[in-house]
């Protein structure tokens, strides 16, 4: 392991428990790098007008979901870690019944919040431990653990399963 | 019943194959069911996964993005200010270079995407190969703004470039993935067609064997039913059965019974108490060999009579009672053999048989008695009368008689006569009517001579009443033919008497007509006696061949007939095997006809009889005439001193034996059957040495067929001459056997015998005579003091001769009596002699003495007679000695009754 790679993960964990904190304070990380994620629509009172702007560090606050599969887009398994969707929704203080997942080519779809699992599917920021660009479907993708329940093999999972996620509106 | 149980084994296994093949079919069709299922349901949902995971369907969307993004990056390619650096603008083309590359990379990185007619092209090589969009581009989108916005003139052309050209190959790559989604969607299909195809199938089987298994249960619940009526019906009619039926298994153990069975023997119905069928039938033995036993001898003792035996069977009570047992033999359901008994409680017939019988016996034993009775009257008064006649004939033969005197001899004589011929009648009915009686020797004579014989016999009587007779001849001339000669002519005389009788002034005819018989070597023969007398009425013709029918008593009376002279002619007719036929017209007269078919016989040479005798005078003879019985005797000797001769009398064989060793007569005339010594031995005796050893010695007997006359020459006897002796016989005798003694003695021939020609005399017929004495059995006698010339203990033959003809049972009868009355008469006789009276004795020991005689017991009898002597003498002393030989002797005849069985 590299030098810069203790540091990363050093302040990764720094991150982390500020983040859990700040969570669990009930307000969402304030973005201070560069603005990968806008959460809007039908959010709690406390919610800004122009909804939740998240950077990296801000999705990295919440308790991390980590998970390995394979996926029909790429060859063989990999590892990807993120933040469960419902938990980010629950800390925006969503209160629709859909949210609609917009990608940076404005493909855009619309999950049922009820159908989202507590672990299913995460906003993966990290593939095998590090981040992913635009060119290769970052820096967000919405995953599920494909292998590890046949239910997420479904056409409807795979359509939810958008990458260069860059806004969430519930509505 | 065997076979029946067999089959249904057989059926019953056969069912069971069956079953367990229709088992295994169903169970094969259903595994093969199931699999094929399995199989196309395995395909199906892995064709299903396939389309879940939706891998390809995707695919034309991924193709058509590539040419969306590649539009909108030459868009904002487009939008780029190119002289002003426009930030936004940038960013924007940026992001859309980024996005590009994206799905390019998408594309070349997923296999599944390779080898589309698109990957393939050199448009997309022109995006992602070497010197391509992407690789031209890269290094200047991840270079700052400045070096990025002067190539933008050529990456615009690029792009340009690169757009025109992909679209085709875009959409050929995505209709050939349409393609394939169609073709996985038919795949699906037809696994699905398969599939249902297969299900239906299933379904169908399962219809097909729903309606098997309900046919099967209808089947079968129609099976059981008719089978339950059927057991039903066999239980019903078994156990209604009034004969008891038990099953037997092969140990002669009970194993069922019916309603029947279960009463008889006192049973619980059905009850499972083992027992055997041994405790309730004595004959059945424990064990599989008693069954066997049991069965054999149904089959063996009456095979002829559906196979019943009779056992002993026994009720609860332990009474025994006679059962009807039949056996049928039978196997188990598991095939050992068992037996089933049918009984039946016979005591009922039993009885009944056993009242029969005794009705029968007791119907016999009258029969017998009424027999038994006519042949001992006609006997006992045969003798007397044969006796009276013979007195007659010598005393009209032989006296001056006034004309009186004359009239009621010839009365007497007549009378006697019919009263003879009565008797005779009855004798010989009794005979024919008896089944052994009419047992007369075959011999062969000539019917000619027959028939003239008897036309002779009643030529005196025909000529006192005007008749006249002719005698006609048919056929074969003087044929000889075989048969019991006597009862032919029996029934000639008596159809020909019958004529005679009732004829008056007429013409007899008899007409023989002899004809070749049916089989070869017989005869037909037809002798008819017409006479021309008063006829029978229509209606009495059948009641005149009845015993002792006639047709008007008072004129049957005056015409001396006893009524059975035409019974016994047909009786006698019918036992030759012929019969006798009557037509008549009243007062033209009646044609009586014998039928006969008899065996041809051959002709025999003439004998010396009546017909053969000379006229010439007989000299006078010294004759030794030896006859126990004294009227006999007496009559014998007036006949042939009335012929001249000189007579000397015996009174017995040892008596003769004894007169004939002291003087030598010309002739000795030998009773046969006599006390002491008999006529054989008699003869013997003379005949082993002596002055009269070669003395003709005539026997006269009144059985002398031609064993006897055999026997009775084999003694030394000259001839034999049968009672009664008539003198023409005597006549013929006495010059035949003697024509070389005549010279001796014509010195004595003074007077000229009085030929009183064929008048027949009677002689007294002994009754012992009529016994014939064959060798009698000797018996030892085991003391030294018994006297040297004691007669043999039994006369064998006598005694069976009685049997014979008064049956073992009346013999039983007397013999049991005599047992008695011996034992109780020497009692007496010794009682009588210790108190003196030794005549008292005597007539005792007579009494017995008779008795013993009368049942051959020669030897008892005679020393009873000595006893008698003795005791009459007054010489008690002998007589006390005789006494304990006739103890002795007793004792040794009661066992010899006892050996031939007829005392116990």
């Amino acid at each position: 392991m590299t030098l810069t790679a203790y540091l990363r993960a050093g302040t990764a964990a720094l991150v982390l428990a500020l983040g859990s904190f700040s969570a669990m304070a009930g307000s969402m990380p304030e973005a201070t790098g560069e603005v990968i994620l806008i959460i809007d629509g039908a959010l709690g009172a406390d919610a800004p007008a122009g909804g939740y702007e998240l950077d990296l560090v801000g999705l990295q606050s919440f308790v991390p979901e980590e998970f390995s599969t394979s996926t029909i887009w790429t060859e063989g398994s990999m590892k990807f870690t993120g933040v469960p969707l419902r938990d980010l929704l629950t800390a925006a203080g969503a209160v629709g019944t859909t949210v609609t997942a917009e990608a940076l080519n404005g493909y855009a779809v619309d999950i049922p919040i009820a159908d989202l699992d507590d672990k299913a599917p995460i906003i993966a920021y990290f593939i095998n431990d590090e981040t992913f660009s635009r060119r290769d479907k970052g820096p967000l993708w919405v995953v599920y653990p494909y292998d590890r329940d046949e239910k997420y093999k479904s056409e409807i999972s795979f359509a939810f399963s958008i990458w260069q996620l860059q806004r969430l509106t519930v509505n | 019943m065997d076979n029946g149980l067999t089959d249904q084994a057989v059926q019953t296994a056969n069912n069971g194959v069956i079953r367990g093949l229709r088992y295994a079919a169903m169970i094969g069709i259903a595994l093969i069911v199931v699999v094929a299922n399995v199989i196309v349901f395995r395909q199906i949902d892995e064709q299903m996964m396939r389309s879940n995971t939706a891998e390809t369907d995707s695919t034309p969307w991924v193709l058509s993005q590539v040419e969306v993004e590649l539009l909108r990056y030459i868009n904002a390619l487009s939008n780029v200010e190119r002289d002003v650096l426009d930030k936004d603008a940038l960013a924007e083309l940026r992001l859309r270079f980024d996005l590009l590359y994206s799905r390019t990379h998408l594309v070349a990185s997923h296999n599944k995407l390779l080898g589309l007619p698109f990957t393939e092209s050199s448009d997309w090589v022109s995006i992602v190969g070497p010197s391509g969009l992407i690789e031209t581009a890269v290094p200047f989108f991840d270079g700052p703004d400045e070096a990025l916005i002067p190539a933008l003139p050529a990456l615009f052309d690029q792009a340009q470039d690169v757009a025109a050209g992909i679209r085709k190959p875009i959409v050929q790559s995505m209709l050939i993935s349409l393609r394939r989604l169609e073709d996985r969607r038919g795949e699906l299909r037809s696994s699905l067609q398969v599939f249902s195809a297969v299900s239906l199938g299933l379904l169908g089987l399962l219809a097909a064997m729903m309606i098997a298994l309900y046919l099967q249960g209808k089947t079968r619940e129609r099976n059981r039913q008719e089978l339950a009526q059927a057991v039903y019906n066999l239980r019903t009619t078994i156990d209604s059965s009034l004969e008891a039926a038990v099953i037997l298994d092969h140990d002669g153990r009970v194993i069922g019974c019916n309603r029947a069975g279960a009463e008889m023997f006192g049973w619980e119905e059905g009850g499972r108490v083992v027992r055997y069928f041994s405790d309730v039938v004595r004959e059945a033995k424990r064990g599989s060999a008693g069954l066997v036993e049991i069965a054999e001898a149904c089959a063996t003792v009456q095979g002829q009579d559906q196979q019943r035996i009779t056992l002993t069977g026994y009720y609860q009570n332990g009474m025994s009672f006679p059962l009807e047992l039949s056996l049928a033999q039978a196997r188990s359901a598991v095939g050992l053999p068992i037996a089933i008994a049918f009984l039946r409680d016979i005591s009922e017939r039993v009885a009944q048989e056993e009242t029969l019988r005794q009705a029968r016996n007791a119907a016999l034993q009258g029969e017998e008695a009424k027999s038994r009775f006519l042949a001992v009257m006609s006997h006992e008064m045969r003798t007397p009368l044969n006796g009276l006649l013979s007195a007659v004939e010598l005393l009209t033969s032989d006296s001056k008689l006034d004309a009186r005197q004359g009239r009621l001899v010839n009365i007497i004589e007549t009378c006697g006569q019919t009263t003879l011929e009565q008797v005779n009648n009855v004798l010989e009915l009794t005979r024919l009517q008896s089944t052994e009686g009419h047992s007369y020797p075959e011999t062969d004579f000539d019917t000619k001579e027959l028939v003239e014989n008897t036309v002779a016999q009643f030529e005196a009587e025909a000529r006192k009443r005007n008749n006249r007779f002719v005698i006609k001849s048919t056929g074969i001339e003087a044929p000889w033919l075989r048969g019991q000669r006597p009862l032919m002519a029996r029934v000639l005389r008596n159809i020909v008497s019958n004529a005679v009788k009732f004829t008056d002034g007429g013409v007899i005819t008899i007409a023989i007509d002899a004809q070749a018989g049916r089989a070869s070597d017989t005869c037909a023969l037809r002798i008819s006696v017409t006479d021309t007398g008063v006829g029978i009425a229509p209606a009495d013709r059948d009641r005149i061949f009845r015993a002792f029918e006639t047709l008007d008593s008072s004129y049957a009376r005056l015409k001396e007939g006893s009524g059975l002279g035409l019974g016994l002619a047909k009786l006698a007719a019918e036992a030759m095997g012929g019969r006798i036929t009557v037509t008549s017209r009243e007062g033209q007269g009646s044609t009586f006809a014998l039928f006969l078919n008899l065996p041809t016989g051959t002709e025999q040479p003439p004998v010396e009889g009546v017909s053969t005798q000379t006229k010439r005078p007989i000299n006078p003879l010294n004759v030794l005439v030896v006859e126990d019985n004294p009227v006999n005797r007496e009559l014998l000797v007036e006949l042939l001193q009335m012929k001249g001769h000189t007579v000397s009398e015996a009174s017995d064989g040892a008596a003769g034996v004894e007169m004939a060793m002291a003087e030598r007569p010309d002739i000795i005339l030998m009773d046969i059957s006599m006390p002491v010594m008999d006529g054989l031995e008699a003869s013997r005796t003379i005949r082993a040495g002596g002055p009269s050893a070669d003395v003709p010695i005539i026997g006269v007997t009144a059985n002398a067929d031609a064993e006897k006359k055999a026997r009775f020459l084999e003694a030394g006897m000259t001839e034999v001459l049968s009672k009664p002796v008539n003198i023409g016989d005597l006549d013929r005798i006495l010059q035949t056997i003697v024509p070389s003694s005549t010279d001796k003695i014509t010195d004595l021939g003074a007077t000229a015998p009085k030929a009183t020609a064929p008048a027949r005399l009677r002689l007294v017929i002994d009754r012992e005579a009529e016994v014939d004495r064959r060798p009698t059995q000797e018996v030892q006698m085991p003391h030294i003091d018994l006297p040297p010339d004691l007669p043999a203990l039994l006369d064998v033959d006598m005694l069976a001769d009685l049997e014979d003809a008064l049956g073992p049972a009346y013999m039983s009868r007397m013999a049991n009596r005599f047992v008695a009355e011996t034992n109780e008469t020497l009692v007496a006789m010794q009682l009588s002699a210790q108190e003196g009276d030794l005549s008292g004795a005597a007539q005792l020991a007579h009494k017995n003495a008779g008795a013993a005689a009368s049942l051959g017991l020669k030897a008892l009898h005679r020393l009873l007679v000595v006893y008698e002597n003795q005791a009459k003498a007054g010489d008690g002393g002998s007589a006390e000695l005789t006494k304990a030989m006739i103890e002795r002797i007793k004792h040794q005849s009661f066992d010899l009754l006892r050996d031939r069985g007829l005392t116990a």
